[in-house]
């Protein structure tokens, strides 16, 4: 699940000095889950805004940001308003600026990574989005995040105690984990094998990745 | 929520008239006439006289009203009856709200016409509130009445057979072949229940042997030796344990479960370090070298290493390190950080050891345990030679009792059962004694919550029995719908309203895709509303619409006060003749942990200056985190409204008890 954080509230207070009428836009989807800006977190900033700006603010919270079809019933609002902030992740926000072309979007929250949800308010990077999953050959603990050189061929020379010498307080060597997960399986052979450079063209560069399926698309 | 004109009736109580130096009548009267929701306002005398309530609420019935507010003095005094009154009269007891005109008005401030302005706003802030009010209803759900007492230990036994006598049927599950659990295995280990530990000995296994053939001869108790639960599910009135009975998989059902199955004695175990050290271990592992005969010379008990004991291990340390000396011969020293005798007889068994010549010595910091190649030793760090004291042993004992492991009561073993924060499986907490889990239905006892002492694990499971019969004795109850309400629509399964109910009574419902409360296990703390993400949970009587809307008057400082602690303490507080602020409103919550911190924001939007939350002491929240959420989340709020230039003073979590009326008085007074 995508999981982002709320900047802090000087730096949203900044983007909108000088507008006077705010569209406060939340979502209801991952930013919902991760506690950041969902219906209840647009309720407080736009209450915090209001007790600390003479600025007047619409609040609306919508499905999720990422698909227009949800904006429908919100289009209007962009005529009432000089600004919008989305709570939304930072797809939402880019494609709330598709949809209110005329108007400053500006962003609540950093979107910080893909993760897991470890308990009630923590939440830890799991996935970066490579485009080449390999989490069957590692026994499901992804060496890309988890080790923090992301290492096709690892442990390094700083793991110690299962810890990464980056910060033996805080993080776990990934490699460990992956050796105990392989042999908690049975399957330690595979770490006799060298596992070749990753193809590192489908993480992430040279612009927009694209996604498409053929068979479903509208004719 | 509702845009037909709702009709409100208002009943204003004089206390036998008593108010009437405290208040105007006439004035409120008059000025909650020209409120439009209202239909009637009738004054009466005395709210507690039956007859009169009854006439009082058809009059107002009469003039079209469905809710009431009712003015008196603290509800908790006329409540009761009061509500039977209004079901007699068919008005629905989800639609009336109490205002304590009497300790939050009348002597709350000095001068009749400050509290008569403060009566007229608390009664239209409660007229506003309840346009909003939903009606309650319930449906009857046949229980079953069956008990399952897991462990059959002293508390375990009693419990069963006093629970038998009041008619139910128990099933004991129990790990061992024979019944009796610790003081069954080790009746030497009471020796303070007489001055002569052959005799202490004996009236244990006498006791052993009444309670475990009451419990064989008990036609309504079915025994299920060499048992082990693998999973209790289910709540409150149906219950459904799984378990292994030698070879057998049995399924059974109850209304409620007593976990009774003691604590664990650091017993050498995979992954303990005292697995293959011969020279140091834990009590259980002693007794079987005590009962081969060869015993070493030097021996020493360490008490409180991982946290502090009871007395229960205190009586078994004592009575061990007496039959060592006595009949062994071995010098014995015992370290601790306290000795706890409080319980009668283990002071005189103190002392007849120590002057049998063991040693006891109470450390300030933990003694550190060194096995070398020619021995084992222990060092004392000495606060007042500033030294290390160094001494050799030739057995080291490690006598302290954990809750018991995860292994034999796994996380998801018992459903929704929390341990507190130091594994204890009834957290610390004064509101779950003597018997309660966090859990509505599952009650824990004896040397499981950490009450080992003879006498105490006894009346622990009288006590339990008692409380069982309390919840289970009719077969069908009433299940009210005044619970949490998830709505469906708008829940994005987060769960975080699962993981945070400390009574495990949110689970997630596929068929609906959504969260879902069970409702005999919600103890309408209001928490989980509070922190959902979506705003998908609302708690009946205290919505977010209910509580914002008592902030329409111009209070400049707002308290939302927990009624189980800071209500009581402000009663407590005006009856004593504590003045208030009058620019202070209380807002009735059921706990401080239901305070959302958008209420909050609120209350300052609509012109507070400062707004607090006054709950339970975190420590001792009804609700067991409650408190400890309420306190976090205004620390978090005063750090966002810090950040955007707002006074972060203006918001705060204080805590209160019942009894604290000057600290109330500290709160709520001008600053």
């Amino acid at each position: 699940m995508i999981v982002a954080e709320q900047k802090p509230i000087d730096e949203i207070k900044s983007f909108i000095s000088g507008h006077k009428n705010v569209l406060v836009l939340g979502c209801g989807a991952c930013v919902t889950v991760c506690l950041a800006g969902g219906e209840k977190e647009v309720k407080t900033l736009s209450s915090v805004l209001r007790l600390s700006e003479k600025i007047e603010i619409e609040e609306d919270t919508i499905e999720r940001q990422c698909d227009e079809e949800f904006y429908k019933d919100i289009r209007t609002k962009e005529k009432k308003c000089d600004a919008i902030i989305s709570m939304a992740c930072g797809v939402g926000v880019q494609m709330a600026g598709r949809i209110f072309t005329e108007t400053p979007i500006y962003p609540a929250l950093n979107t910080k990574f893909m993760g897991t949800n470890d308990g009630a308010g923590e939440w830890s990077e799991n996935c970066l989005a490579c485009g080449d999953c390999k989490l069957g050959i590692f026994g499901a603990v992804c060496p890309v995040t988890r080790c923090s050189k992301s290492l096709s061929n690892g442990p390094c020379g700083g793991s110690s105690d299962g810890k990464c010498e980056v910060d033996p307080e805080k993080i776990e060597c990934g490699w460990q984990l992956i050796f105990d997960r392989l042999k908690a399986i049975g399957k330690l052979e595979v770490l006799s094998k060298i596992e070749g450079p990753r193809d590192w063209s489908k993480t992430h560069s040279g612009g927009q990745r694209i996604l498409s399926r053929k068979d479903v698309a509208e004719l | 929520m509702s845009t037909k004109q709702v009709k409100v009736g208002v009943i204003i109580c004089s206390c036998k008239n008593k108010l009437h130096q405290y208040l105007d009548f006439q004035s409120i009267s008059k000025e909650l006439k020209k409120i439009k929701e209202v239909s009637a306002v009738i004054e009466c005398s005395d709210l507690c006289d039956t007859k009169e309530s009854s006439d009082v609420i058809s009059k107002i019935k009469k003039t079209g009203a469905d809710r009431l507010v009712v003015c008196g003095c603290d509800k908790r005094v006329y409540e009761n009856e009061f509500v039977s009154v209004l079901k007699k009269e068919k008005i629905n007891e989800g639609l009336w709200w109490p205002v304590n005109i009497s300790d939050d008005c009348a002597r709350a401030v000095k001068g009749k016409k400050a509290a008569t302005d403060i009566c007229i706003q608390y009664i239209s802030a409660a007229v506003k509130r309840l346009a909003f009010a939903e009606a309650v209803g319930s449906t009857s759900r046949e229980i079953i009445q069956d008990i399952s007492i897991i462990g059959s230990g002293i508390s375990g036994m009693q419990s069963a057979i006093l629970l038998s006598a009041l008619g139910y049927k128990i099933n004991m599950l129990f790990a061992g072949k024979e019944m009796g659990g610790y003081a069954a295995a080790h009746p030497d280990l009471y020796a303070y229940l007489d001055t002569d530990p052959a005799e202490a000995s004996e009236k244990i296994k006498k006791h052993m042997y009444e309670l475990s053939h009451k419990i064989k001869d008990d036609k309504n108790i079915s025994m299920y030796a060499d048992t082990t639960v693998q999973s209790v599910d289910g709540n409150f009135g149906d219950f459904l344990i799984q378990a292994n009975t030698g070879e057998k998989e049995i399924s059974i059902k109850s209304g409620a479960v007593v976990l009774a199955m003691g604590s664990q004695c650091r017993q050498a175990s995979a992954g303990s370090i005292f697995t293959d050290e011969p020279n140091l271990m834990g009590m259980d592992r002693l007794y079987d070298i005590m009962s081969k005969g060869k015993v070493p010379q030097r021996i020493v008990f360490l008490m409180d290493q991982n946290r502090e004991q009871e007395r229960g291990t205190t009586s078994a340390v004592l009575s061990a390190a007496l039959k060592l000396v006595k009949e062994h011969g071995a010098s014995v020293k015992i370290y601790c950080n306290n000795v706890r005798v409080a319980a009668y007889g283990l002071e005189a068994l103190y002392r007849r050891t120590r002057d049998a010549g063991v040693v006891v010595i109470k450390y300030n910091e933990k003694p550190k345990i060194k096995t070398e190649e020619n021995g084992i030793f222990i060092n004392l760090y000495d606060t007042i030679t500033g030294t290390i004291l160094s001494e050799e042993a030739d057995l080291v004992v490690i006598a302290d009792c954990e809750p018991i492991s995860d292994d034999a009561v796994k996380a998801n073993t018992i459903e929704g059962l929390r341990r507190g924060p130091d594994k204890e499986l009834q957290y610390n907490n004064i509101w779950l004694l003597p018997a309660l889990s966090n859990r509505v239905g599952i009650f824990v006892i004896g040397g499981a919550k950490g009450n080992s002492e003879y006498r105490e694990a006894l009346v622990d499971g009288l006590a339990c029995a008692w409380e069982i019969h309390e919840q289970l004795k009719e077969n069908k109850i009433q299940v009210y719908d005044d619970v949490a309400k998830i709505d469906a629509e708008k829940c994005a399964l987060c769960l975080t309203c699962m993981r945070i109910c400390p009574h495990g009574a949110i689970f997630i419902d596929h068929e609906n895709e959504s969260a879902g409360v069970q409702a005999v296990s919600c103890r309408k703390c209001g928490m989980c509303a509070a922190e959902c993400p979506a705003g998908a949970i609302q708690l009946i009587r205290y919505s977010d619409n209910e509580i914002e809307a008592e902030l329409a008057g111009p209070a400049k400082v707002v308290a939302f006060a927990c009624e189980n602690s800071a209500i009581p303490a402000g009663v407590s507080a005006s009856e004593s003749g504590l003045m208030r602020s009058k620019d202070i409103r209380l807002i009735r919550i059921p706990c401080a942990g239901k305070v959302n911190p958008n209420n909050v924001l609120a209350a300052l939007e609509a012109g507070a200056d400062k707004v607090m939350i006054i709950g339970c002491h975190p420590e001792s929240c009804k609700y067991l985190s409650g408190s400890s959420r309420a306190s976090r989340r205004m620390e978090r709020l005063s750090q966002l409204l810090e950040k955007a230039g707002i006074d972060p003073l203006r918001v705060s979590f204080n805590g209160i008890a019942s009894v604290e009326t000057k600290r109330f008085e500290e709160y709520v007074s001008d600053t």
